[in-house]
């Protein structure tokens, strides 16, 4: 048994499984429980009138929820961020009056599938809680801003896209629209779920990738709730572009 | 290269945990150092990743560096043999300028052919 097996293993018989709420729970609570589930968990929902809601959550994740009856999407099928307002109003749907009673944590079966990226706690917290959508997008907007208020010569240009759509945040009219084409591939590539990073890129990462036909600059690829960024940096090094970002979230 | 030669460049990086030469297209592990021994299906992942991230929309990237909160991960394509890529586990903090020049030049010493028999 290799070192890496060993340890998931002994995590996997501490971790905790049990209630991680009783009573008449909020949806505050629904998403805490996601976000401290690390292992692959089944979180099953109680309530009376509706029967048992089984999550299946992994690295603070929402992969896939199911119900005993027959359901159209987005039960029993991979989620995503693109999925999370239909994941949301079902939620409500199921309970009306947006509490729960009792969340029960198992050890999931063998066969039970966590495929796709997953909804982040944070993200599905939002809606649940009825919090706007439009928040995750002024928050990295915001983040973005602040940093172009500091250093706007080291940045041609800034983009964010959300639900599909991309807007330009910062840049002249011709270099936009000269670096959309680039961009709008590069964001799509970055924000589908076939992508190996996108997972680990919307909640805290941060990727550099080099300019298409340009010998020197790069693009910074931030994602925050289901947002992602991209700074056009014409001259800074994949370094300098950590730097940039990381001097901005400290 | 030889197995040494390998050995010997992550040895020259203090901030490199693990290195890894693969051949993305078929996802290949072709030779793997690290200052841990990682299971065959973790390498495979990162093999993965090399692909996803050197594949741009058209073409193909020669680089890419992502940074999360417990390290990074560097991506260096092997120039003369297009889909085989350098990939480096660093620590957060380490130099990544300074390793992507190392491994841009160490890429261009490579015969992963050799690495594999």
């Amino acid at each position: 048994m290799s070192d890496l097996a060993r340890i998931c293993d002994t995590l996997n018989a501490t971790a905790v499984i049990g209630n991680a709420a009783c009573g008449v729970i909020p949806a505050q609570a629904l998403a805490n429980a996601i976000n401290r589930t690390t292992l692959p968990r089944r979180l099953d929902i109680q309530r009376p009138d509706v029967g048992q809601i089984r999550l299946f959550v992994r690295n603070r994740r929402l992969h896939r929820m199911e119900h005993d009856e027959p359901h159209t999407a987005p039960w029993g099928m991979a989620l995503s961020p693109a999925d999370c307002d239909a994941v949301a109003a079902a939620l409500c749907a199921a309970c009306p009056d947006g509490t729960w009673i009792g969340i029960g944590v198992h050890r999931p079966n063998p066969d039970d599938a966590f495929d796709g990226i997953g909804i982040a706690a944070g993200l599905l917290l939002d809606r649940l809680t009825g919090q706007t959508a439009q928040a995750p997008e002024r928050d990295l907007q915001a983040r973005i801003l602040e940093i172009a208020g500091r250093e706007r010569a080291q940045i041609e240009a800034a983009f964010v896209m959300g639900d599909g759509a991309i807007a330009a945040l910062l840049g002249d009219d011709e270099v936009v629209e000269a670096l959309l084409p680039e961009v709008t591939d590069i964001m799509a590539q970055v924000a589908d779920e076939s992508f190996a990073l996108a997972g680990s890129l919307e909640t805290d990462g941060m990727l550099v990738l080099p300019r298409n036909d340009a010998a020197m600059g790069c693009h910074l690829l931030v994602g925050h709730l289901g947002m992602i960024g991209l700074l056009v940096l014409p001259d800074a090094t994949p370094g300098a572009a950590r730097s940039l970002w990381s001097a901005e979230a400290a | 290269m030889t197995p040494e030669t390998f050995q010997h460049f992550r040895a020259a990086q203090p901030d490199c945990a693990l290195l890894v030469l693969s051949d993305t297209r078929s996802g290949t592990v072709l030779a793997a150092d690290g200052a841990l021994a990682y299971p065959q299906e973790y390498l495979d992942a990162i093999s993965a990743t090399a692909r996803s991230a050197l594949s741009a929309p058209g073409s193909v990237r020669s680089w890419a560096v992502f940074v999360g909160p417990n390290g990074a991960q560097l991506f260096q394509r092997v120039p003369h043999l297009g889909d085989v890529a350098l990939t480096c586990l660093v620590r957060p903090e380490a130099n990544v300028d300074v390793l992507l020049r190392e491994m841009s030049a160490f890429a261009r010493t490579l015969d992963p052919w050799e690495a594999a028999a």
